[in-house]
């Protein structure tokens, strides 16, 4: 591993600003939840706790040593725990994202394992996207339930909580979460229109004669 | 009554903040906030263009005094500040799935962390009355207690917070939660946190994670 340099640490602070404010804008997160995070070298940088992300600038992006967890700048996100377990243990991950996304939301209070729905999904997240039952966060037990979860996986759902993205770099790990989002929705909607089958076939005949019964009258 | 010039600008950008992201309709919805010894509460307008914010009007608390045309559920929003000293702003919002979830008179369980670090540990439902009606504002109250949040029967919900935002963000998580809620039937229904599990929820965002707010930063 290797020290990130000044003017490259400074490029990812801007880099995870301009995401938070890409998911604050297509609605895949609302107010101060959800966190970003970018790995630099053997730190990483990752959105602060509780702040808003209208309003932050590069200053104001806290920088973690992955191994210690000891940070520069404000107090990094109440989540890092979970950001800097997926560092240490995923060496193919290049940033982590946590978003509280509507549809993400939806399974993960089902907690209903998300199938291979769309072929994006599965090439960005794998064969299938698990829950990883309920934990408090920042507790050992949710570092490692989600991290379980993500075994083989680039995505995870947290019961109750929201969604877990990660990628090769932040552009994926954003791709990522966009495509869980809709997968999500899919499902939603496909497991609707399943269990909403017996309604039964729609006659084709009937709505024709229901069709000229009405637009025939004078 | 010229104490509150700055508090009656944000309540009336408030307002049309609500209206622009659909908490509002043409006709129902209002927010209030308070201001020393007053509140300042705005409606929501009956413009041509939907929901168009009307002026905000400043009530004196204690005596109920106001000049101008009568703001719609005065009673209920002067209740509220009169018996929670800890809540500086008061939303009433109409949101597609907050208005299913109230319209079902289903009270909504703790679904999500984020409800129930915002709401409180359920949301209640207040039975049907006619608006203002004292029973309809001793419902509300009974229903808020220990929460920021309760549906109201066929009309909507009802968001509390310590201060505007707070308030705002407890309406987006409000309708997410409804959201949730319904959805989550789908797939065979959520499965949500238990209530003391919830309660922890609601407390600890109210001492640690929230500490943000007091600090006006956030």
């Amino acid at each position: 591993m290797t020290r990130a340099s000044h003017a490259d640490l400074t490029a990812l602070q801007e880099a995870v600003l301009a995401a938070g404010r890409h998911l604050l804008e297509t609605g895949l997160t609302v107010g101060t939840y959800g966190n970003i995070s970018v790995r630099a070298g053997d730190r990483m940088v990752i959105t602060p706790t509780g702040a808003d992300r209208g309003k932050l600038t590069a200053a104001d992006i806290p920088i973690v040593d992955i191994a210690t967890g000891e940070w520069t700048g404000p107090k990094p996100s109440g989540e890092r725990a979970l950001h800097l377990a997926i560092y240490r243990t995923r060496p193919e991950a290049g940033a982590v994202l946590h978003a509280h996304s509507p549809n993400a939301c939806t399974v993960a209070a089902a907690q209903r394992e998300l199938p291979v729905i769309t072929p994006d999904l599965e090439r960005l997240a794998g064969p299938s996207v698990r829950v990883a039952p309920h934990a408090i966060t920042g507790t050992k037990k949710l570092e490692r339930v989600a991290l379980a979860a993500l075994e083989g996986r680039r995505a995870a759902l947290l019961a109750n909580h929201g969604a877990v993205c990660m990628g090769t770099n932040l552009d994926e790990a954003i791709l990522c979460l966009e495509s869980l989002e809709r997968g999500c929705r899919a499902f939603i909607n496909s497991e609707f229109a399943r269990t909403a089958a017996h309604a039964g076939p729609v006659d084709p005949r009937a709505i024709r004669e229901a069709f000229v019964r009405t637009f025939s009258k004078p | 009554m010229s104490e509150a010039p700055s508090m009656i600008t944000a309540v009336h950008a408030m307002a049309e903040r609500l209206a622009l992201a659909g908490f509002f309709t043409a006709r129902r919805g209002g927010v209030s906030a308070r201001s020393g010894r007053s509140i300042v509460i705005a409606a929501a307008g009956g413009g041509e263009g939907g929901a168009v914010p009307a002026d905000a009007t400043v009530v004196d608390l204690a005596s109920g005094a106001f000049a101008g045309p009568r703001p719609a559920e005065l009673e209920l929003h002067l209740a509220i500040y009169r018996q929670r000293r800890d809540i500086g702003a008061v939303i009433r919002t109409s949101a597609p799935f907050t208005d299913a979830v109230a319209s079902a008179r289903r009270p909504l369980p703790p679904v999500l962390e984020e409800l129930a670090q915002l709401a409180g540990p359920s949301v209640r439902v207040v039975d049907p009355a006619p608006p203002d009606a004292a029973d309809t504002v001793r419902g509300a109250l009974a229903a808020l207690r220990g929460r920021r949040a309760a549906l109201l029967a066929r009309d909507g919900g009802m968001c509390l917070g310590r201060d505007l935002d707070e308030a705002f963000l407890c309406c987006q998580v409000l309708e997410r939660g409804c959201q949730t809620f319904v959805e989550a039937q789908f797939l065979g229904g959520p499965k949500h946190l238990g209530l003391l599990e919830a309660h922890i929820f609601h407390q600890y965002y109210l001492r640690r994670y929230s500490r943000a707010w007091q600090r006006g930063d956030a």
